[in-house]
């Protein structure tokens, strides 16, 4: 087994503010992983030492077995990297851009470039200034992924991304993994893990608190689903089955949470006369409440992986 | 060269390519001023320096008076205005070079691809010392053109000499900026550290140079060695040794960048 990734103990401090904390991490050649957690939780620091734009505090960190500070350069000439908050020259043309990293890269053939750019749907002529944010971000996929690295490093690749180019992202993202490469990915947004990645790992304040399959995480979570009849039921059938827990009745609407069995709970709603159902996905923010406890902070935590000096933290 | 070195070099001056132009072309039209009006106040010039105190002519460098083109281009232009004027371009470049690129959050990004750190530091002061090669030159040929058209006996030779003087000094200024882009991670500080030393050493030096008994401060100061290359020629010793200072800011840079983290 090729460890594509490797970590130990890896810890970076910025003064007292957090940042993460003997990470242990290992990342297979030819997987998807996904590495999720809250704004904050230490992704972006993690990712940041590996690329030796960070130095660790204490730890070690390799990439195709090669130390991650010593052989920075030949590790970076083997990975692409999309940075999770980055800016382009304004000056310059998503055009020229490429041409100045194939540059850098060695790389002559352009090709794959502008068919990425296309599949995309990136316009590579105007300068910098004038594209949106999304299409900054589709620039900085293409600049990740042109050269074919062994090795893709994504962070938050998909914000600012239209459905429809999500969807086209995921199916480049699918291609690198039937070509062999390996995708390292930070996302807080649990669909698109769920629906990329082999392996998930989750980090909290600083902290790897878990490294599952997708498939573990997908059956360990709970759902909430809300079924509305025509008329009032009886809440306790629900109850009844298995994997379903608290049960509520308000009128004609039942809510309740289900770890298992949901097929038994829809051929149950399906006796009586059904007039909505919701099933929402579980915003990762529950996986993490549900399976991490409570004390999380979420949304607004302070961003210490992503921008200590906003913080001063040096 | 290494080929990435190159690249890098290649790409910043194309970047700074608008700047070089700015410079060269205002700086140019400075001198084609300066020379064309020169015979037309020649004469009054002159007769107006006699009424100046003796210890100003001395701060302006100019104390046996102006007795030609060359020397009027030296007191205006070459003693005063282009050592002054021109540390800001490179001083400008430097500090946008390492901290300004992190501040616009375009560093992460450049060093995702294989580059060393010490190639990003040196291809800085690479385009610097082209880009300000260029603003001289530039600085050089708009000043003398109107010479010949004028009627104005002014040496080419001459021009371009002391021109070619500023070349060390200026990418002294632009190195400590440089040096302070990647210490700092402003390139608002930068910049302000390396005006403010070519700020007081100009200072120092004129204060040296007009009273007597603190001449041994101009010593401190870069000002002192950098002479009168347009009358005198080009002092290649105080061109060398500002040459090589330049550069052992530029490997002090390499070291502080090395070490440190980057905060995009």
């Amino acid at each position: 087994m090729d460890l594509v990734v490797h970590t130990e103990d890896l810890t970076k401090s910025y003064g007292s503010r957090r940042g993460i904390t003997n990470v242990n991490l290992d990342v297979v050649a030819g997987e998807v992983f996904g590495f999720l957690g809250p704004n904050g939780s230490g992704k972006t620091t993690t990712i940041r030492t590996l690329l030796d734009l960070m130095r660790p505090t204490s730890g070690k960190a390799y990439l195709f077995g090669l130390d991650s500070h010593r052989d920075s350069v030949s590790i970076r000439g083997r990975v692409g990297n999309l940075p999770g908050d980055f800016n382009l020259d304004d000056r310059l043309t998503g055009e020229q851009f490429i041409r100045f990293f194939a540059r850098l890269r060695g790389v002559a053939d352009l090709s794959f470039a502008r068919s990425l750019a296309e599949r995309l749907d990136l316009d590579l002529t105007p300068p910098m200034r004038q594209l949106s944010r999304g299409n900054k971000q589709k620039v900085g996929l293409v600049q990740a992924l042109f050269h074919r690295p062994p090795l893709v490093i994504l962070d938050e690749p998909t914000s600012g991304l239209d459905p429809l180019v999500q969807e086209e992202f995921h199916a480049v993202i699918d291609e690198v993994r039937a070509e062999g490469r390996t995708v390292f990915f930070s996302s807080h947004v649990l669909s698109e893990v769920e629906h990329l990645c082999d392996r998930v790992g989750i980090v909290r304040e600083g902290e790897l608190v878990a490294v599952e399959t997708t498939e573990s995480l997908l059956t360990k979570r709970v759902r909430h689903m809300t079924i509305t009849f025509a008329r009032p039921v009886e809440g306790e059938v629900f109850a009844a089955l298995a994997g379903v827990c608290d049960v509520r009745v308000d009128g004609a609407t039942v809510s309740l949470s289900l770890t298992d069995g949901l097929d038994e709970v829809v051929k149950l709603a399906a006796r009586h006369t059904v007039v909505d159902m919701d099933l929402p996905r579980p915003s990762l923010e529950e996986v993490f409440f549900t399976y991490y406890g409570g004390g999380v902070e979420l949304g607004g935590a302070s961003p210490a992986g992503a921008s200590p000096a906003a913080g001063g933290g040096s | 060269m290494s080929g990435r070195l190159l690249v890098l070099t290649r790409q910043t001056l194309t970047e700074q390519k608008r700047n070089v132009l700015i410079w060269g072309v205002a700086m140019g039209l400075l001198g084609l001023m300066y020379v064309a009006l020169y015979p037309s106040f020649k004469d009054t010039l002159n007769e107006a320096l006699k009424d100046f105190p003796e210890a100003y002519l001395k701060m302006l460098g100019i104390s046996t008076g102006v007795s030609d083109a060359a020397g009027f281009l030296n007191m205006e232009m070459f003693n005063l205005l282009a050592p002054l004027a021109l540390p800001f371009f490179t001083i400008l470049l430097g500090a946008r070079a390492v901290a300004g690129t992190e501040e616009r959050k375009a560093l992460d990004l450049l060093l995702s691809n294989p580059v060393p750190r010490w190639q990003l530091v040196v291809s800085r002061y690479l385009s610097m010392a082209a880009g300000l090669a260029v603003v001289l030159l530039m600085l050089a040929v708009l000043t003398w053109l109107p010479a010949p058209v004028m009627g104005v006996d002014l040496s080419f030779w001459a021009v371009v000499q002391g021109a070619a003087n500023i070349w060390p000094f200026g990418l002294f200024f632009g190195a400590l900026a440089l040096l302070c882009s990647s210490v700092l991670r402003r390139g608002a500080a930068a910049s302000g550290i390396a005006a403010g030393v070519l700020i007081a050493m100009y200072v120092l030096n004129a204060v040296g140079s007009a009273v007597e008994s603190v001449k041994e401060v101009r010593k401190a100061s870069l000002f002192y060695y950098y002479g009168a290359a347009i009358l005198d020629g080009i002092d290649w010793v105080s061109f060398t040794v500002i040459l090589l200072l330049s550069m052992a800011l530029t490997a002090l840079a390499v070291l502080a960048f090395n070490r440190r983290d980057i905060y995009t």
